[in-house]
């Protein structure tokens, strides 16, 4: 069923940002042009059309000429209608193109703040989707136009036959609108059962298919599929309900279609009676009726397609209208600084801040171990050095600079940032190790870096060695492999600074010491910043960091901290 | 991802034959709405001839009303088909998305790991809805070949030498149309396949924004999502420009047989050899038989799809279920665990190489060694995940393939490194796969004992608390902790943990370990050990060194016994 369609319910949205896609997307002009062109041509050859198939139908046709036209027509209808598809559907197909390059370039660059707020996996629904609604507005504008002008030409032949009974007919028009809205209604409150109901049944399944062996652990097979039967019988309801309403709305469609035929056969079939209308004239103004009828049909469901569009390209404009990451400075940095937190406090709504102006320094070229509770604030710590949030109040400081003054771009050069969580891409094993590099590379020193990370082995044996695809969603390298990627790539970017955010948590403890020794002799004189529960890596830090439900409660050297934070205290006694 | 080339295997009918057990169809009701079906034949051969008698000069009062009654009927009757096909169709649906969920629930666990989650729901959701637009297709071919039947035979009773021209141009027109309707189905799966790639980039690349945006990569995905959308759009344009030459190409072919028609008709008519009437009714009926012909292109790329979606079906209705095999014992004595001389393969890869240990009942049994040597694979093979190729699992002496699976299973609870949650309350969950009843205290009184207690009573509503779709509203210590609640309160004798503290931060781990050690002494315990805390408190270890070595025994014979194990409690980063 795909989307939702709405109509005319609920909150307004403002036409702006709509348009505003129209003037920062390239439109295809061409296409447009195109199909306008066909539409109003393939209007005028319906009219003619009906003509040729009135005689035709009531063996009245005659003369090779009649059957020479008759093909021709009939041909260039043909490659009107046809042609009409090909170019709405090229014109779509580009629109389409067109908009999502735009809207991916512009992804990529939003603030993080705004992957936070919105789930990222469904705005790509919005690129892969939403992008087709774009293009409805305008054909829907063309197609209304064409629309109007196919009834007015066929009425005219109507008027010329039926005269003045083609009067009376305009008297449906209230009877058209009425049912229209009453069908759209209708069509409204089903679709939208239908797409909650479709949406809950595959919440069952997608939430439990991935947990079988939990499920056959658990000797839960009978319950689950006795709780699915439930699901489905509930889906089958809906299914029978969206049907009957459906089957019912039809008929009150073509109430004023049938209302209106009923009355043109009647009254024409008694005009041919006395003998004032031909038998084929009748057929003729039954084939303009039809034009018409359908016409008026289509011109009803347009301002659906274009509120269709508006509501689909809500979150596409709503995307394409919001600024974009600003990470430009003026300073650029050469060399090792030590980084000074002064004062910073951030929250994600001001009532309730995570780090509570927090003073902290990190030396440059030692290792500083930053140790705290979950939610006390580390990751965000981390998030701020890394430019993805900014400080509410407070100053970060890189050397004798704000980091805010500092060329964002040329900053996250610097920085190389490892965590817990897999990291990989899109891509080979190769491409994601040498992610971020844009300096030409030796094998050897590519090779070595993937030793150093302890991950040359198991890339080794795998049949397609470092050619390995990798797919975000759907890996064949186990946590803690993922994890040794991650290093072998920040290994490779050789950075000034280094943030491990539990980056060795799912390696083997032995291996994971041989890993540790090997960053830290790559990054001797260079600054190591990490997030730890190892108490070996805690215990080997240069300094260390105490962070308290975002205070700092201590921060110094492993001795120094031993002694004034009862926190490091007790965490010290607990992994003992 | 799932495959789209064009299906070449044959066998649809077998397929369909030994599917549709499952469906159990409502043949009755399918019965009905044929007959219902088969009025529209009498409609569709008798109102041709009733408008010829209209438009060769007969518009009586008669003629029209019975025009008009059948339009009105006819509108009843498509309303009432619809009805009917959404009960029937919604009935098979069901149905056959019931067996199909059965039919999961019953998979060898292995099947799991070989299939995406995503490609199964697909056959739940959309692939079951085949079976009824397969049966229901067949319905509508029926009925159109007895109208095509009852429509030849009425006009070969008419004019002999028009029906020629019919035949002589049928098969031409068919034979095209599958020429190009191949065509369609190349270009048209291509689509379905860059689609997929497109959906996989753009997801994979936003769920790792983090990434590209530490690495400056954002021009290069850019550039990298262009190509990915160009490919798409290079796709579907093919698809657009292949319907086009399609459709005018066929369109064009089939004008020739008019054009005949037309001709001799108009020879007919003018020298008497046919009246007005008979040309009236045979131009009809020409048009419906030659529609019918050419629609089978149609039909045969409906049929494709179908086969495609049944193929996959039947491949899910073939693979092998488990606890399918005889047992001999019906209820499980429980007792200590020993592996025989057990070797296990996975896809080709020695996991386990005639391995030997035993795992005393009643104690707290660590399993530790270096990561690939099969700690998780032992875990599944007592639950029976996986079976044994070589050697045996005993448990009191017994083979475990000799104990009927469900008993088995119901001895023992076994606790995921991340452990999964379903929607629903706290209560919920805690209680799956707890057979008796168990009051809100007793939850609660054990929920203290595993030291869970404190964070139930802090969430809205306590048991009520409803946890989100896979447990997302609780953070990973909170979800261990209830799974290990959950194992408590299944009373089973032998709990079995995966690295329970993997994926926990530093305070969370320190709290799941206080809630292991509290089980230890009251049940068997079995855990994957990854980290060397709980090392301490096993009063048994095992250590699998890879490569076949085993070692057994308590912390201080394995300090000198095992290399490995010595390394591991000595190990630490300062270490050099």
């Amino acid at each position: 069923m795909g989307k939702k369609i709405r109509i005319g319910f609920g909150k307004e949205a403002s036409w702006g940002p709509l348009l505003n896609i129209y003037k920062t997307v390239k439109i295809p002009w061409f296409m447009l042009f195109l199909v306008v062109a066909i539409s109003f041509g393939s209007q005028y050859i319906a009219v003619i059309m009906a003509r040729y198939s009135a005689k035709i139908d009531t063996g009245t046709m005659a003369g090779g000429s009649f059957v020479v036209g008759f093909a021709i027509f009939t041909l260039i209808s043909l490659v009107l209608e046809y042609g009409y598809d090909l170019a709405n559907s090229l014109g779509r197909a580009q629109m389409g193109r067109n908009v999502r390059r735009q809207l991916w370039g512009r992804m990529l660059r939003l603030p993080m703040g705004m992957y936070d707020r919105d789930e990222p996996q469904r705005l790509v629904s919005r690129v892969t989707k939403d992008t087709e609604f774009a293009y409805g507005a305008i054909t829907a504008i063309v197609q209304a136009v064409s629309l109007v002008f196919g009834m007015t030409i066929a009425m005219i032949e109507v008027v010329k036959i039926f005269g003045v009974y083609s009067w009376i007919m305009a008297a449906i028009i209230p009877v058209l609108i009425v049912c229209s809205i009453i069908v759209g209604k209708i069509q409204y409150y089903i679709d939208r059962l239908l797409n909650a109901n479709y949406s809950k049944m595959t919440n069952f399944y997608s939430e439990r298919l991935p947990n079988m062996t939990y499920i056959k652990t658990n000797n839960m097979e009978a319950e689950e599929y006795k709780k699915g039967l439930d699901i489905s019988n509930e889906k089958y309801k809906v299914d029978i309900t969206y049907k009957a309403w459906y089957a019912l709305g039809l008929p009150i469609q073509s109430l004023a279609n049938y209302i209106s035929l009923i009355f043109v056969l009647w009254v024409s079939s008694s005009l041919v009676r006395n003998g004032s209308m031909a038998s084929v004239q009748m057929k003729e103004l039954l084939n303009y009726f039809d034009i018409v009828m359908a016409n008026a049909t289509l011109m009803l469901g347009i301002w659906q397609v274009i509120k269709a569009s508006h509501g689909g390209c809500e979150k596409i404009a709503e995307i394409n209208a919001s600024p974009i990451e600003d990470l430009s400075g003026t300073t650029d940095l050469q060399g090792q600084h030590d980084i000074v937190f002064d004062q910073v406090s951030f929250g994600y709504t001001s009532e309730k801040t995570i780090l509570k102006d927090v003073s902290f320094h990190i030396p440059h070229g030692k290792t500083t171990v930053i140790v705290g509770e979950n939610g006390s604030g580390k990751s965000t710590i981390i998030r701020l050095l890394e430019r993805f949030d900014s400080p509410m109040t407070g100053d970060i400081r890189i050397g004798q600079h704000k980091l805010n003054d500092v060329d964002g771009i040329h900053w996250r050069d610097l920085v190389g940032y490892v965590s817990q969580g897999n990291q990989m891409v899109e891509g080979t094993v190769r491409e994601n190790i040498v992610y971020g590099i844009d300096r030409e590379y030796s094998e050897e020193e590519f090779i070595q870096a993937v030793k150093d990370a302890g991950a040359y082995d198991f890339i080794m044996e795998k049949e397609q060695q470092f050619d390995t695809p990798i797919h975000v969603f759907e890996s064949e390298f186990s946590g803690g492999q993922i994890q040794r990627l991650a290093i072998a790539r920040v290994l490779m970017k050789n950075p000034e600074y280094m943030i491990m955010d539990e980056a060795t948590s799912g390696i083997d403890h032995i291996k994971e010491c041989e890993i540790v020794k090997n960053i830290k002799e790559r990054m001797s004189q260079k600054t190591i910043i990490a997030i730890s529960h190892n108490m070996d890596f805690v215990k080997s830090a240069d300094h260390v960091i105490v962070l308290n439900k975002g205070y700092i409660e201590a921060e110094g050297s492993v001795e120094d901290v031993t002694k004034s934070s009862q926190m490091f205290q007790a965490f010290l006694k607990t992994n003992d | 991802m799932e495959s789209y080339n064009v299906v070449k295997n044959k066998g649809l009918w077998r397929k369909f034959f030994n599917l549709v057990r499952y469906a159990k169809v409502p043949w009755i009701g399918i019965v009905l709405y044929f007959i219902v079906n088969l009025s529209t034949v009498y409609i569709a051969v008798r109102l041709p001839q009733v408008n010829a008698d209209i438009y060769s000069g007969n518009a009586s009062v008669e003629n029209i009303i019975w025009v008009i009654a059948v339009e009105l009927v006819s509108a009843v009757l498509v309303s009432c088909m619809l009805l009917a096909y959404g009960v029937i169709g919604g009935r098979i649906d069901r149905n056959f998305r019931d067996a199909i969920w059965n039919k999961i629930l019953r998979l060898e666990p292995k099947y799991f790991d070989q299939v995406a989650p995503n490609s199964l729901l697909s056959r739940i959701t959309d692939d079951a809805e085949s079976m009824k637009s397969f049966i229901l297709m067949i319905v509508g071919e029926v009925t159109g070949v007895i109208t095509t039947i009852a429509t030849i035979a009425a006009m070969s009773s008419m004019n002999k030498g028009l029906a020629v021209i019919m035949v002589i141009f049928v098969p031409v027109t068919m034979i095209f149309g599958f020429l190009l309707g191949r065509l369609k189905l190349t270009v048209g799966n291509n689509v379905k396949l860059k689609l997929s790639e497109l959906t996989d980039y753009l997801s994979g690349q936003i769920a790792r924004i983090t990434v590209i945006k530490a690495f400056n990569r954002e021009a290069y995905e850019t550039k990298r999502g262009e190509e990915v959308i160009a490919h798409y759009y290079i796709a579907e344009r093919k698809v657009q420009i292949a319907d086009f030459i399609r459709f005018t190409v066929s369109g064009a072919i089939s004008i020739a047989p008019t054009v005949a028609l037309l001709l001799a008709g108009i020879y007919m008519l003018e020298t008497k050899a046919i009246t007005q009437a008979g040309w009236i009714v045979f131009y009809v009926y020409a048009h419906s038989v030659m529609y019918f012909f050419t629609s089978k292109v149609d039909t045969w790329i409906d049929m494709k799809e179908y086969q495609g979606r049944m193929n996959r079906l039947s491949e899910l209705f073939a693979a092998p279920e488990e606890g399918t095999c005889a047992y001999t014992e019906e209820n499980v004595q429980v007792g200590d665990i020993q592996f025989d001389h057990v070797s296990f393969s996975y896809e080709d890869h020695m996991i386990l190489d005639d391995i030997s240990f035993t795992i005393p009942q009643k104690q707290f049994t660590a399993l530790l060694g270096p990561s690939g040597t099969g700690k998780t694979t032992v875990l599944k093979l007592i639950e029976r995940i996986y079976n044994v190729d070589e050697g045996k699992v005993l448990l009191n002496h017994l083979d475990i393939q000799d104990y009927k699976l469900e008993n088995l299973r119901k001895q023992m609870s076994y606790v995921k490194q991340d452990a999964p949650l379903i929607s629903g309350s706290i209560r919920d969950n805690v209680l799956y796969g707890v057979e008796r009843d168990v009051s809100d205290e007793e939850i609660m009184i054990a929920a203290k004992e595993v030291r869970a207690d404190e964070f139930i009573s802090l969430c809205v509503g306590q048991l009520d608390y409803d946890v989100g779709q896979f447990g997302c509203k609780l953070s990973g210590g909170q979800k261990q902790k209830l799974s290990i609640l959950r194992a408590f309160l299944q009373n089973r004798e032998y709990i079995l943990l995966d690295e329970p503290t993997a994926s926990l931060d530093v305070m969370a781990a320190n709290d799941v370990i206080e809630t292991i050690r509290s089980l230890i002494g009251k049940r068997t315990v079995i855990m994957v050990a990854h980290d060397n805390r709980l090392v301490k408190d096993a009063s048994h270890l095992v250590i699998l060194e890879g490569e076949g070595q085993v070692h057994e025994g308590s912390y201080d014979i394995l300090v000198e016994k095992s290399e490995f194990f010595c390394q591991l409690v000595s190990t630490s980063i300062e270490g050099d």
